[in-house]
């Protein structure tokens, strides 16, 4: 029996036709980086003067190096206190069924509703006091705090729907709370770790207001921060704000293809609750 | 189950100021202490960052640290955060006038500017940037470069299409016509970035209101003019003209500022009506071409026409500067007539203050004319009394070219805004 009918085919076509409606914007920002500076063609028509010095003219003048590199100690720092406090935070909140824990809960995602603008302020001068102020360690502070409240969400209800058999058989074998937690909970997490993890980086590693706030004057810089110095009021050079893009997304994107799989799951894992 | 909890908090409470103080090894202040460094905050960094190195060359052992932020809306929500804060910089960019909540008479009202009356240049700004660089009487900022509004012309593609440059409204019309002709936009509009929607508006509001009535702003803030009882209504139905004649590109909401430029340098569009900072359009994309200045006319009498003049950059002095001896000595070299004569050519702007003498930017000819006739008029919102009217403005005059809002409307808007207070 042919299972591949005019169905199966027409089925496809579409696949591929939303496929190529997906791939547009990339080929717009691939294109765009590797126009000439003069070039007189739309983001959509593909310049005859093909350039790659872009991608080299971008790395040099706007500093990406040493602004990858901030960018990637933020992220990761940011992404692992995230996960390591929200995580151990939602345990509790999970597990307990009292009032106290379902009013912490509703405490952690009030945090949600709060304007970021409404606490630049107080943080700003809270990263004053401390002496932080130009350096990581306030936008790491500031990155774990705004994760906090959707991470919380997302590793509580995905707790609550986790059958609590394989922790009472820890804690019966003579597993204190904390091993059963780290040897047995935290594994069975893995989806929802995942898609922490990739949502908070993704977030983490596109935030300019926040470094351009707090490191200002530091010498310090994150890559959309170094990216944003290609602006200009009058004169804007594009085809290096693309080759720059094209350079800093790589690592996000490949940290989203390794982590793909867990998104869906945990964000199933979220919602169910 | 209840000693996860003591643990957690336990974790948290020394893991997050363990990891703060960890990290906080490179942590720097806001303003400098150090008698010979100097912070400065600013955006235009390819005309600011010369003039900065100029002054250190001229101050040996002096260090200048400057942060650039080309966006005013992110500019502004820093500086007033590190104003709030204590940690702003010595000496920063503002604007003149009450049109922003980063320009002169806002810092100023909350106590956020150092005088600049003492300084040995003070009695040198012209009466018409004084009021905007002032606030009850004591003068808070530099108004460092100036500038106009204009149409800016494609001298080759305008030589092409067969048209010649207008100094009248029928001219213009004309123009519009002979460019559609040949196939080419009039004036492109870069509606898309809103503050380059402003300039055909202001551009012919110089002729119509504020030039024969300079005492227009006065009478509004008296309460007994408003935008919907004045020429503004004409200003407004003149660009309704300028659409219905052809003179502009398809959507402009949707094209920005840098193809704007971009089709004006390519001479698909044979001009646009812009300030004069944005010339010299960008090398790379005209190249070998030569671009006219010129007053956009609004009658059809040249002698008539207006052309709306302001400061460019203004600099002021953070009341708390750390620095506030050699921030003064910054403002003094900028204000200097070296100091001027540098900024202007590096910022393709005029000087305002006195300047050395030099080889003036021909280009710039027509606004230093009529500077000079008393045919200059400045920016109408650097004397709006608040912030609201010009977001309210932008907001309208993108709908308004796009044909979803009337001038009446348009014009009652911005009246009750500026009511607003």
């Amino acid at each position: 029996m042919n299972i591949y009918t005019w169905r199966s085919g027409l089925r496809e076509a579409g696949t591929v036709a939303v496929a190529i409606l997906f791939l547009i914007p990339l080929f717009a920002l691939v294109n765009m980086a590797i126009k000439p500076a003069n070039s007189a063609t739309t983001a959509f028509q593909i310049d005859p003067n093909v350039t790659f010095a872009n991608f080299a003219t971008a790395w040099t003048q706007g500093a990406l190096g040493p602004a990858l590199v901030n960018s990637f100690i933020v992220a990761i720092v940011t992404v692992a206190g995230s996960v390591v406090l929200s995580a151990l935070a939602s345990y509790p909140l999970a597990r307990f069924t009292r009032r106290w824990s379902r009013w912490t809960y509703y405490l952690f995602i009030g945090g949600l509703l709060i304007p970021t603008q409404l606490g630049l302020l107080p943080l700003y001068t809270t990263m004053r006091d401390l002496g932080l102020l130009g350096s990581l360690a306030s936008i790491i502070l500031i990155g774990i705090g705004g994760q906090l409240p959707f991470s919380v969400f997302l590793y509580t209800t995905f707790m609550r729907e986790m059958p609590q058999d394989y922790e009472e058989a820890a804690l019966i074998d003579g597993c204190g709370p904390v091993r059963a937690f780290i040897s047995v909970v935290f594994p069975l997490l893995k989806a929802v770790t995942g898609t922490v993890v990739i949502l908070d980086a993704v977030g983490i590693w596109n935030d300019f207001f926040t470094p351009l706030l707090f490191l200002s004057g530091s010498g310090n810089a994150t890559a959309p921060v170094a990216i944003y110095n290609f602006h200009g009021q009058f004169h804007t050079q594009w085809p290096l704000i693309f080759a720059a893009l094209c350079i800093t997304v790589l690592p996000i994107l490949v940290l989203y293809f390794l982590l793909q799989k867990y998104i869906i799951r945990g964000f199933a894992g979220g919602l169910k609750g | 189950m209840q000693s996860i909890l003591g643990r957690t908090r336990a974790i948290a409470l020394i893991a997050v100021p363990a990891l703060a103080l960890g990290l906080a090894g490179c942590s720097t202040g806001g303003a400098s202490a150090d008698p010979n460094t100097l912070t400065i905050a600013s955006g235009q960094k390819s005309a600011v960052a010369p003039l900065i190195a100029a002054f250190e060359k001229a101050n040996p052992g002096v260090t200048v640290k400057p942060t650039y932020v080309e966006d005013d809306a992110a500019y502004t929500e820093q500086l007033r955060t590190q104003l709030s804060a204590g940690t702003a910089p010595d000496v920063f960019k503002t604007w003149p006038g009450g049109g922003s909540t980063g320009g002169t008479w806002a810092l100023a009202k909350d106590g956020l500017l150092a005088s600049l009356d003492d300084e040995p240049w003070a009695s040198d700004v012209p009466d018409a940037l004084r009021n905007v660089s002032s606030w009850d009487g004591t003068l808070y900022s530099l108004p460092a470069n100036g500038g106009g509004i204009g149409a800016i012309y494609n001298d080759q593609a305008v030589a092409a299409a067969g048209a010649t440059i207008p100094t009248t409204w029928s001219e213009v019309l004309d123009f519009c016509a002979t460019a559609k002709a040949a196939g080419k936009v009039a004036y492109v509009l870069g509606n898309k970035d809103s503050w380059t929607a402003q300039m055909i508006p202001y551009a012919l509001t110089a002729t119509l209101v504020y030039g024969p009535d300079p005492t227009f702003g006065d009478e509004q803030a008296a309460g007994t003019a408003t935008f919907s009882d004045s020429k503004w209504k004409d200003a407004l139905e003149k660009v309704d003209e300028l659409k219905s004649a052809g003179c502009f590109n398809e959507g402009p909401n949707g094209t920005g500022f840098d193809q704007q430029m971009h089709m004006l340098g390519f001479g698909d569009a044979l001009a646009t009506v812009q300030v004069s900072q944005a010339l010299p359009v960008d090398e790379n994309v005209a190249p070998n071409t030569t671009f006219t200045l010129a007053p956009f006319p609004a009658t059809d009498n040249a002698a008539d026409t207006y052309v709306p003049v302001a400061a460019g950059v203004s600099f002021a002095i953070n009341a708390k500067a750390k620095n506030a001896k050699l921030a003064k000595k910054f403002i003094d070299y900028v204000a200097s007539p070296e100091g001027q004569t540098l900024f202007a050519k590096l910022s393709n702007s005029t000087s305002t203050l006195p300047a050395d003498p030099g080889e003036p930017n021909a280009v710039l000819d027509p606004i230093i004319k009529a500077q000079a006739d008393g045919h200059g008029t400045s920016y109408p919102d650097q004397a709006w009394p608040n912030t609201k009217v010009q977001e309210e403005y932008l907001i309208s005059l993108q709908e308004f070219y796009n044909g979803d809002l009337t001038i009446p409307d348009f014009l009652k808007r911005l009246d009750d805004a500026y009511a607003a207070g």
